[in-house]
């Protein structure tokens, strides 16, 4: 019980972790990954005890996750038409 | 066409917005059919985060595979530009397989049973995916006049000014019709192994003939074949054999967690 709580509290804190990411550029591939996590460890905390908190850890990764996919493909796209409007160096 | 939509200060990336918005649809079509079907829908989606990450993994690995003899002579923006895409539809299912094994056997539950419902809504999550793909311009057609080729203009990686064919919207369409086969398939009964069976071998097929229409350059082609038409192939054979073993059999058996017991250290 005490351990599906400390899963559930750890699932929570990453998610809101992975959800401050999406707001430092490239910082939204270690979102992605600290969401996976937190999503992880959430399912695991439900599957050993249903818990408001490990609810709210799995819901706030997948939001996380979903954000930061979106946010990190913009950037790095970005990034790529930048280097596109580069004048070519021959 | 349009890979990136911009929404005031906000610049989204339509790649991973279509993406989002196929996982979020068939999460959404995934809860009647699980209850058709009689399966725990909250197990069913838990099956599918654990064969998602499995699947992002294994996509990305078969991409490593397919374009290993060019890694060398990657620049350091190629390297930058592999994080976000270079994903391969085959490596994704394979390790999406592997997930969903492990999600089973670590809660003891009958994987192919669980399964079922997730084989049925994918195709529904993948065609937007696909249409994600036209969007950001990638996974492009051949060369093909107008009326069925579309010229792009602002594409950062399909050829701009050139008609191309959308194989992109062809596989979205096949995909749905796909979805709309497995939904009637399923509508009287419950049978994992030939719905399975029958999502591979229809998908392994369309597949076989789309690739003949891509034209996008980094796929790994040997004998004249893309790495998705060798899998296509090896998969065809094994689908057939899922529809017409029926429900039983060693996979069913194999695959069913639900009375195993993890072996204890003596």
């Amino acid at each position: 019980m005490n351990n599906s709580k400390n899963l559930a509290t750890a699932s929570l804190v990453l998610g809101i972790i992975s959800v401050v990411c999406v707001f430092f550029g490239y910082g939204a591939l270690l979102g992605i990954v600290l969401g996976i996590i937190g999503l992880i460890l959430g399912i695991n905390a439900k599957k050993a005890a249903p818990s408001g908190m490990a609810t709210a850890g799995i819901v706030l990764s997948i939001i996380a996750i979903a954000v930061c996919a979106i946010g990190f493909i913009a950037c790095v796209a970005c990034v790529g038409m930048l280097a596109a409007s580069l004048p070519a160096v021959s | 066409m349009y890979p990136l939509i911009h929404l005031g200060p906000i610049t989204l990336g339509t790649y991973g917005l279509m993406i989002c918005l196929g996982v979020a649809l068939a999460a959404l079509a995934l809860i009647p059919v699980c209850r058709r079907l009689g399966q725990s829908t909250q197990d069913a989606l838990f099956m599918a985060v654990y064969a998602l990450v499995a699947a992002a993994v294994g996509s990305k690995l078969l991409y490593l595979f397919t374009v290993l003899p060019q890694l060398p002579d990657y620049t350091g923006e190629q390297w930058a530009g592999l994080l976000s895409g270079g994903w391969v539809f085959y490596g994704g299912l394979l390790g999406a397989v592997g997930g969903a094994v492990l999600y089973c056997r670590q809660f003891h539950l009958d994987t192919l049973a669980l399964v079922e419902p997730v084989v049925v809504v994918l195709p529904l999550g993948h065609a937007i995916g696909r249409v994600g793909c036209f969007m950001a311009g990638c996974c492009y057609g051949c060369p093909c006049p107008p009326p069925w080729g579309i010229t792009l203009r602002n594409s950062f990686i399909a050829p701009n000014d050139i008609p191309l064919f959308p194989v992109q919207l062809a596989e979205a369409a096949a995909l749905l019709l796909l979805f709309a086969a497995l939904v009637l398939f399923t509508r009287r009964h419950s049978h994992p192994q030939r719905t399975l069976g029958l999502y591979v071998t229809i998908y392994a097929m369309a597949r076989f003939f789309l690739e003949m229409l891509r034209y996008d350059a980094d796929r790994g082609v040997w004998l004249g074949l893309s790495t998705s038409q060798w899998i296509s192939l090896a998969l065809i054979p094994l689908g057939i054999a899922l529809l017409c073993r029926g429900e039983s059999g060693f996979l069913r058996k194999k695959l069913n967690f639900a009375d195993w017991a993890p072996k204890k250290n003596q």
